[in-house]
């Protein structure tokens, strides 16, 4: 997995390639606790590149989700696969985030 | 009387997270052998990788040192996974997950696990953990 963060003209876009397991979350969860630190709105995270997707993958997404929304700020959800839409929906959670297919400005 | 062709194999892992990844792919090779449309090799693919989490962390309580091993046996009719471990026995909630309407962080995995097969069959015998997953098409 491969993680870059993007400065955008409001807040961050966190893009992702590869497979986010339990092996790699744990590093996405740190990229995304230190833009929920700094309080940073919209953080984008783009899905685009991402191959796959296991439940610690999910459980990092909710706990940013929920610190986001501490500060009343976004975190939305873009690029995703047919496939991981399919488990954000399997999973109940694509009513949950905020998840579009390529607009920054829509945060 | 046509013979259904008969796939099995076996792959042991150490219980480090940065196996689960070989976990998938040995799955991924076995299932294709028996044609299933990609769908649903994907949903057993995470299912199993989410049982083989599962005994990292509840069996091995992140003990990263100990093994696991992953057996298969599949047919066009039928798709059966054995995972072994000698970690502790799993309580209880290890098996139910959370509700999926309660939207919290961790939970999800067995609700992954039992979407993809059909039977979740759990024994322990001696100090072995085995987890049987069917799934019949």
């Amino acid at each position: 997995m491969e993680i870059k963060v993007h400065n955008e003209d409001k807040g961050k876009r966190v893009v992702i390639s590869g497979e986010i397991d339990m092996h790699t979350s744990p590093e996405l969860r740190k990229v995304l606790l230190k833009c929920t630190k700094d309080k940073v709105s919209p953080i984008v995270v783009d899905l685009k590149d991402v191959s796959y997707l296991d439940s610690s993958a999910i459980a990092t997404l909710v706990e940013a989700l929920k610190a986001v929304m501490t500060y009343k700020g976004h975190l939305v959800l873009c690029n995703l696969s047919k496939r991981v839409q399919e488990i954000f929906a399997f999973a109940k959670l694509d009513k949950v985030f905020q998840i579009v297919k390529d607009d920054v400005k829509s945060a | 009387m046509k013979q259904v062709a008969r796939h099995k194999a076996s792959l042991i892992i150490t219980s480090h997270p940065m196996y689960l990844s070989m976990v998938r792919v040995f799955l991924e090779k076995i299932l294709k052998l028996i044609d299933l449309p990609t769908s649903i090799i994907e949903d057993l693919k995470s299912a199993v990788d989410e049982a083989c989490s599962n005994v990292i962390k509840y069996a091995y309580k992140n003990d990263y040192t100990k093994s696991i091993k992953i057996e298969v046996e599949c047919t066009r009719n039928i798709v059966e996974v054995y995972i072994e471990d000698r970690g502790d026995a799993p309580i209880d909630k290890d098996f139910k997950g959370r509700e999926l309407s309660d939207i919290r962080p961790g939970g999800l995995g067995m609700h992954f696990i039992r979407k993809a097969f059909d039977k979740v069959i759990f024994s322990r015998r001696g100090k072995v953990n085995k987890l049987k997953l069917v799934r019949r098409f």
